[in-house]
Parts: structure tokens; C-alpha cells; sequence
């Protein structure tokens, strides 16, 4: 049976995304959850970029910021899968690592990151493409600067792009490098990700 | 509905876009590997100071400009204590802990955070992740969120306050504290 993503969805809101009224921690799937501002969220990254000195240390701050997010990919998604709720949800329908990948864009596309409409996973080489629409980087960037960007932004969904790879193929972290091959804050409607094996540490491939 | 049933209420789900607001704002759920992860790569880049202090502006200038957007219906007419309230109620919906005013005076005041988001994500990971202990609180983005709440209660220009994290549950501290000061 395939990964039914509306069932999915609506069981994971149906949890209820918001603090627990004693304490205002929201825990699920095995981790904390917080819903912040998609003007703080990018805005801090941006933030960041502009004080090491801009453009001409942005490589380096990006890679700092993608980094983050790969960690993340893998950790956050690791601690989903090994929810009690994935295990009731998920996991009975889980047949191959296509359906493994397809449970986890389900649930990426519950948090209010963007939607992946669109994937394709190798197996054979390892690699992976999907595209996202509405991704938060967007919007956000262009609220703050008021223009479109020159260059690829949304950092948070690369790293989860080559994240994704580690998990899904049980490697280390940074195992796996992605890059932004579209984005939408440089014109069109869709950012697409492609991930793939990291030649060098670091991703600097 | 009660305060907290009206802060819930104003979360919408676009399912067929994947966005999610608070009111007319874009928001998005990201859990604690993501936000300490973020935190230590802001540390070890720029180090403590400069860290806490881009963080906290960064949290501080976006969270004042979106509560004017949805929270004016709170502000307005009500008393500085009835707004702070209403405020921290919201954080909690959000999922930032829950924060307590301990003290307030013409100048300034006292907020405890037990808990407080940033500090029981760093207790969670820092084990996992061998991080060392700390001496230094974490709670930056708090700091900036509680900043807001204070300056649009009494009425403030976004700015007016400093609030800084003097004790914090992640550098050992039985819960966090924020000291806030009226410049």
C-alpha cells in the first residue's frame, strides 16, 4: 500500500501543533517542536551572512547554515521515525526505501516549510532530486529586501536534501552533499534540490 | 473562548501549500536539533556576544513587527499586565515555554522562563551531540520575544528594552531568567 500523504497529514495535525498549556513545550514525533516567524527564521540566517562581511564570505556562512540543517535532517527525522506515532502511522506501510523517503516528505510537508510536490530517488547512484513550492525562504526574503535574490537562498531545505541521503542510506552526516539547482526568490515558481554522495568533506565539491 | 482558545484559533493550515500562518503571518515549525544546531554554528562563527546579540535583535525586531500586524485586538485598551499575559499565553501556544513576570517597575523588570525552549532543546541535544557544559545561557531568541511582548504592552518604541538572560537551565541554572531594562 502506498504512503497515503492526506491520511498522514491530517493525522499529524489532528496531534494538535501547539504548546502544552502547563509548560508551552510542544513535543511530537520524538522531538520539540517551536513555530517561529518565517521574517525571524530566514531573517537570522540573512542576518548572519551580513555580519561576517556579505557577499564576499557568503559561501563560507551558507555552508555554516546548510550544515545545520543536514544535522538536523538527521537527527529530527531519525527521532520521527523512532516515534511511537511514526511506528502506529507510518512505518506499517512502509515496504522499501522509496516508501521510507515518501512517509518523510509527508511529514516535511506538515511543518509549513514549503510543499515537495515533485521527488525522484536513485538508489543505484545515490541520489536525489525534489522541488518545493511556496518554500518560506521566499516570501521572506523578498518582504526583507525587497527585490529578488541573485542567488540561491534556501539553505534549511538544502541540507535536508543531502540530510534526507544520510538517513535514508544509513550514513554519517555529511555523507551526502546537495546544492540548490532552482530557486524561486531568482525568478520562477519552484526551488529544486539535488543531493548526491560528497566528493570532500564539508560539501565543498 | 478563553485567551488561550483564541491564540489557537488564530493558527490556519493551507494543506494544499504546505504554509502555515498566525493570522496573516507566515509561520513554521522547526524543532530543537534544527535551532541548536543554528545557535552553536551563530557561536562558534561569531562567538558568545555577538551570537546573543544577533539573535536576540533578529527575534526582537521580527517578533515586534508581526505583533502589530496580528496582535492589536490584545494591545490595544488593555493594561501593560493583561497584554504581557496575553503575549506569553501565545508563546506558549507556539511552543517557547512558559515565561512568568516576577517583578515590574518604571524601568524595568523580571521574567521567569521554567521552561524555556532553547534551554530544554540544549539539554536534550548536548549529551547526544557531546557539547560541553556551559556557563552561558542560550535563551537568546526568548530574550528578544520577551522584549517585544514588553515594549508593545507599555507602549514602546521597538528598541526601547534590553533584556538580558541572567540565569539559564542550560548553564545550570534551575530554570531561566531574564532581566529587562527600560533604556
Amino acid at each position: 500500500m502506498a504512503i497515503d500523504h492526506d491520511s498522514i497529514r491530517n493525522a499529524f495535525l489532528g496531534l494538535g501543533l501547539v504548546g502544552d498549556q502547563q509548560s508551552g513545550i510542544l513535543r511530537r514525533f520524538g522531538v520539540i517542536l517551536a513555530a517561529n516567524t518565517s521574517d525571524f527564521l530566514v531573517g537570522r540566517e540573512f542576518d548572519l551572512i551580513d555580519s561576517m562581511g556579505g557577499e564576499p564570505s557568503r559561501r563560507l556562512t551558507e555552508r555554516v547554515l546548510i550544515d545545520a540543517a543536514q544535522w538536523c535532517a538527521n537527527s529530527t527525522f531519525q527521532g520521527i521515525m523512532d516515534s511511537p506515532e511514526w511506528k502506529t502511522l507510518i512505518e506499517p506501510n512502509i515496504k522499501n526505501i522509496q516508501d521510507r523517503l515518501s512517509g518523510l516528505v509527508a511529514i516535511t510537508n506538515c511543518l509549513g516549510w514549503g510543499k515537495i510536490i515533485d521527488w525522484h530517488l536513485t538508489e543505484e547512484n545515490k541520489t536525489l532530486y525534489f522541488s518545493v513550492k511556496y518554500s518560506y525562504y521566499v516570501d521572506a526574503y523578498k518582504r526583507r529586501y525587497g527585490k529578488n535574490s541573485a542567488f540561491p537562498i534556501c539553505y534549511m531545505w538544502t541540507g535536508v536534501a543531502a540530510g534526507y541521503l544520510d538517513l535514508l542510506f544509513g550514513t554519517s552526516p555529511n555523507t551526502f552533499t546537495a546544492t540548490e539547482s532552482n530557486c524561486s526568490a531568482i525568478g520562477g515558481d519552484l526551488c529544486a534540490f539535488e543531493a548526491k554522495l560528497a566528493k570532500t568533506k564539508f560539501g565543498f565539491n | 473562548m478563553g485567551t488561550r482558545e483564541n491564540m489557537i484559533g488564530m493558527i490556519s493550515i493551507n494543506a494544499e501549500r504546505s504554509v502555515i500562518k498566525l493570522g496573516d503571518v507566515e509561520i513554521a515549525y522547526h524543532c530543537d536539533k534544527f535551532n541548536t544546531r543554528i545557535f552553536k554554528g551563530f557561536e562558534d562563527t561569531l562567538g558568545f556576544e555577538k551570537a546573543r546579540d544577533l539573535i536576540f535583535t533578529s527575534a526582537h525586531n521580527t517578533t515586534y513587527d508581526n505583533l502589530v500586524k496580528i496582535a492589536t485586538g490584545i494591545i490595544a485598551g488593555s493594561k501593560p499586565a493583561d497584554v504581557i499575559e496575553s503575549l506569553f499565553e501565545l508563546y506558549k501556544v507556539l511552543g517557547y515555554g512558559n515565561f512568568m513576570v516576577q517583578d515590574a517597575y518604571e524601568n524595568g523588570g523580571r521574567v521567569k522562563g521554567d521552561p524555556s525552549y532553547m534551554a530544554e532543546g540544549w539539554l536534550e541535544n548536548q549529551e547526544k551531540w557531546h557539547w560541553t557544559n556551559r556557563t552561558q545561557g542560550v535563551c537568546h531568541e526568548e530574550a528578544g520575544h520577551i522584549a517585544a511582548a514588553w515594549e508593545l504592552a507599555h507602549n514602546l518604541k521597538k528598541g526601547s528594552v534590553r533584556v538580558i538572560e541572567t540565569v539559564c537551565k542550560a548553564a545550570g541554572g534551575p530554570y531561566c531568567e531574564f532581566q529587562i531594562e527600560v533604556l
